[in-house]
Order: C-alpha cells, then structure tokens, then sequence
C-alpha cells in the first residue's frame, strides 16, 4: 500500500518536473544570453560585397535611400529582429577563451559592423515613413550592441566603439530632420542616459592585453612565440628578438616581466592625463621598446607583444566625442523646442570635447548650430566640428 | 637476270675500262655538285609561297601579335586597378595569405592589422579570415576536419571556415 503511494508520488514529481521543464523551454525566448541571437543574426546575415558597398556609402552619407538597400533590409528582416531582440538582453557572454591571452580568436568583427549598419539603414527607412520614434528606437538597439560588442579586448573595444559612433551619426541626421518634439527629446536624452551607463573603458583593455602578454612571457611559453614573422615587427629587430627568444631561460622571463609591468604602470599613469598629455606619453612609451631592444634583451617581448595603444586610444577618444556632442546637442534642440529659438551661449554642464577637455565651442549658423572641437586629435592632426541641422 | 646480278657479274667479269685521274675525279666531282645545286634549286622553286599565301600569312601575324598585346595590356590593367594606380605593392600581403584563418583572426593578428591599417584594415581581415576560399573537395577525413578546426588549412590543401 505504502509503495502503490510513493510510486504514485513519484510520477506526479516526475511529470511535473517534465512539463515545468519543458514550458520554460517553449517560452525560454529571448534567451538569457544576448551573444547567442547575435550570433544568429551573423548566421542569417546575407548581402553580396556590391550591396554592402551601398550600405557603407548610405551610412557615410555618400547616397541616399535607395530601391535596391530597402531590399536588402527586407530581406535580412530576420537577421535584423534577431540583433535588435539581442540588443534588449542585458547578460551578453561571447563564449570567448580569453585564456589565451593575444592569441584568442575573436568574433567576426566585420560582420557585427554590417549587421548595425543594416539596422541603422532600418532606421533610415523608418525615418522616411515619418516613423521617427521607431527610427531612433532603432539607433538605441545599435547602440546597445556596440556595448555588447565592446567586451575585454583591445579590438572589441575599437569596433564597439566604431559601431556606437555611427548610431550617433544617424542620430544626429534624425535630430536635423524630425519634427520639433519636446517629449520625444526628454525620453531620447533619458534612454541615452540609460545606454551611457554602461561606459567604454580603455583601461579595462589595457588590463586584458596585460594579462594576455604575461601568459606569453612564462619561461614556458615563450618559445610559443615563435615563428617571429608572426608578429610583423621589422626585420632588423625580429632577427634580434629572434635570437633572445631561442636562448630564453628562466631570468630571460622574470626581466621581461619585469620590463613589461614597468611599462604597462606607465601607460596607466599617462591615461589619467589631458588627452594632448596622455597621447604623447603613450605614443613615447609604444616606441620605447622598439629603440631598447638593441641593448636590453628585457625589452624583448614588449617589443612584440605591446598593441599600438596610443593608436587605439585616440581612436577611442574620436569615438567617444561624437556621441558627446550629440548629448549636448539634445540639450540645445530642447532647449529650441521649449522656447522656439536657439540659446545664444552654449547652456552649463553639457558632456565635454574630449580633445581639449573643455565644453564645445558653439556657434549658431544659417541651417542650425555648429559644436566645434577645442582640441586637436593628434593622431589625424584634424580638429572636428559636428554640425546639427534645425528644420524650419 | 636482274639488274643488280647483271652489275655483279659484270665488275667480277669484267673490270671496267675506266682510266682515272686527278682531272677526272675534280670533273666528276663539279658535275655532281652542279647537279645538285639545280636540284635545290628547282625544289624551293616548287615550295616558294604565293603572294597571296604570304599575304594572308602576314595578316594572320598581325592578328595574333595585336591580341597578345591586347591580352598584356588588359592584364597589366587589371592588376593595377586591384593594388590601385601608383600604390606600393603591400609587404605584408605575404604574411596575411600564409596565416591561416584562424591564426588571422587572433587577438593578436587583428591587433597588428589595425597598427597598419587602422580600423578598415581589421575590417578586411575579419572578412578574408571568413570568406571561404578554393574549391571544397568532395570527401574529408577526419583528420582534415580536426586540422581545420585547429586552424591548420595547409593540411586539407584549402582554406574554409
């Protein structure tokens, strides 16, 4: 009798693990992992190289909306939801060994870029139907994506960042061509709020290239170096590095680590500086190795394994002071919207220009307002100006 | 009899009464190469080309001459549009198609390419890394397949991700 009832007690544990089990599968969408429907979207991503030619050429401004990239947006409707459905999801988690330190293999970075400007394309079109909330609603996705993409490594960073960058520049061309809509400005500003939150961060790349080069620099490891050619430094340094590396013992690894870690202090320190300060460090700390190798082998393995970190952070910067200025530019556009026309002077508290560290220089024109930029960006010896259109 | 027996016969017979000389031997010997040299002659008379035939040959040279030069001139077209007109050849293409694709898009590799090149360069990498290359062969074993996924495309003679 006893057994008829735990038998029985049994089976309806079972069968209601089963179906609790099984429901939580059916409606397990989206999953918990926004990586997994990004990867997706990158599977179900089709467009032949002329088509993504046009996509560039629309997302640089170069041609307009077209017949032919409607086309491909409707076609790749499916890889398009799946990125946006990602976009949404908080946890991302690439499933990437970053174990091995430089010689991680990354995600199809190129693919990624397409796939947001594919979506920003999406944007387009919704901003001609007049659908201006759905269109930014779009930008906000991608800017969301850049954020996920942006994860650890140095190149992640960069093309998260490049990503990010362009889902402001279609922001800006909404912001010139929308109507005058106060509310749509406050909830717009709120979510980008939202989105900064999660800020790009150079020194958690500096920290991942850190620990990535340490593994390298093991006595073990360091013959894993090995074919020089790999790391494409000149030919009169590789056949130096070459012959420190075959002779590598065990005070060969602890003077390299030691160089190393010396070195990555610096490039910390000189990141706490004014950008005009910092890039000069950084650009004097990345040639350092290259001129000590001659004479100290313990500036071997820098010599090979430090990324071009000043190139990178100047690309951050760049990357960073656009979204900037369309922050600030909100401000303004709101500002216009409560009381009809542009501030004289630029209004108190609005995000910098990362260049000079100092607040844009504003100036009203004929078509609308002009940020320019204080500082110059050393790597591209340019100083940018970003415009913002007011429709009449 | 035949002719062949009745020589034969006639030399062991017979010897010929045949007086020779010096001047004899320089005769017979003029004659002949006068002989000859008609024969020659006449011969490359016969295969002499007309004018027609030569003609058509000189048109026909011209025509193979004028396409080989346009063959070149398109070739050289070609390739300078691909690397771009006064562009230096890029130094660094060896080591990008020796690299695997797996080994090109490494931390690493992607690193370097973006010193070079800036963010377009990475771009580039990424998308040779995963465009897929040759001709997929019919069947593969297994090894191949394991040596693929570790990023070794020279064992399986092609690149494919």
């Amino acid at each position: 009798m006893r057994t008829i009832g735990n038998k029985r007690l049994r089976k309806v544990i079972y069968m209601t693990l089963t179906l609790l089990v099984s429901t939580s599968q059916v409606f397990a969408y989206p999953p918990d992992n926004a990586a997994v429907l990004y990867y997706r979207a990158c599977q179900w991503y089709r467009a032949e190289p002329d088509m993504e030619r046009m996509l560039s050429d629309l997302s640089r401004g170069k041609i307009e909306l077209n017949e032919e990239i409607k086309k491909l947006v409707k076609n790749n409707k499916r890889a398009i939801d799946f990125a946006i459905d990602a976009s949404g999801v908080t946890n991302c988690d690439w499933g990437m060994d970053y174990s091995k330190g430089m010689a991680t293999v990354l995600r199809p970075l190129h693919t990624f870029k397409k796939l947001a400007t594919l979506i920003l394309a999406d944007a387009k079109i919704m901003a001609e139907k007049g659908d201006y909330k759905s269109a930014i609603d779009l930008c906000l996705s991608v800017e969301r994506f850049a954020r996920h993409v942006n994860d650890r490594n140095m190149m992640n960073y960069v093309f998260g960042l490049a990503i990010n960058k362009e889902a402001d520049t279609h922001i800006q061309d909404l912001l010139a061509n929308m109507p005058e809509d106060l509310e749509m400005l406050i909830w717009l500003k709120n979510q980008l709020a939202q989105i900064d939150s999660e800020s790009f961060s150079f020194k958690s790349c500096v920290d991942d290239a850190n620990e990535g080069a340490i593994l390298f620099m093991m006595k073990d490891n360091i013959k894993g170096l090995l074919p020089i050619e790999n790391w494409e430094v000149p030919s009169s340094l590789s056949k130096i590095a070459e012959k420190w590396i075959l002779a590598a013992d065990e005070e060969f690894s602890a003077g390299n680590r030691a160089y190393w870690k010396r070195l990555i202090g610096n490039i910390e320190a000189a990141l706490d500086m004014p950008y005009t300060k910092a890039y000069a460090e950084l650009k004097r700390l990345c040639e350092k190795p290259e001129k000590d190798i001659i004479e100290n082998p313990d500036a071997t393995l820098t010599t090979l394994l430090l990324p071009a970190f000043d190139k990178s952070y100047s690309a951050g910067i760049r990357g960073k002071n656009l979204p900037n200025a369309v922050r600030a530019a909100i401000e303004i556009y709101m500002v216009k919207a409560k009381t009809g026309k542009l501030p004289d002077a630029l209004p108190t508290g609005l995000p910098t220009d990362l260049f000079s560290g100092k607040p844009f220089k504003y100036e009203k024109n004929a078509d609308g307002f002009v940020l320019r930029c204080r500082g110059k960006d050393l790597s591209k010896d340019k100083i940018y100006e970003y415009e913002f259109k007011v429709k009449k | 009899m035949r002719p062949k027996e009745n020589i034969e016969k006639f030399v062991r017979v017979r010897k010929p009464h045949v007086t020779t000389s010096r001047q004899m031997d320089k005769r017979t010997l003029d004659d002949s190469f006068a002989a000859m040299e008609q024969t020659i002659r006449t011969k490359s008379a016969e295969h002499k080309p007309s004018v027609q035939r030569i003609s058509i040959l000189s048109r026909m040279i011209k025509l193979t001459a004028a396409a080989a030069v346009i063959i070149v001139t398109t070739g050289l077209i070609a390739v300078f549009v691909d690397r771009g007109i006064g562009e230096k050849p890029d130094t660094n293409t060896v080591s990008e198609i020796v690299k695997s694709p797996v080994e090109m898009m490494t931390a690493m590799s992607l690193e370097r390419a973006f010193q070079r090149g800036g963010i377009e360069a990475v771009e580039e990498q990424s998308r040779k890394a995963f465009r897929p290359l040759g001709l997929k062969p019919k069947n593969l074993s297994f090894d191949q397949i394991l040596a693929e996924f570790n990023g070794n495309c020279h064992s399986t003679g092609r690149t494919r991700l």
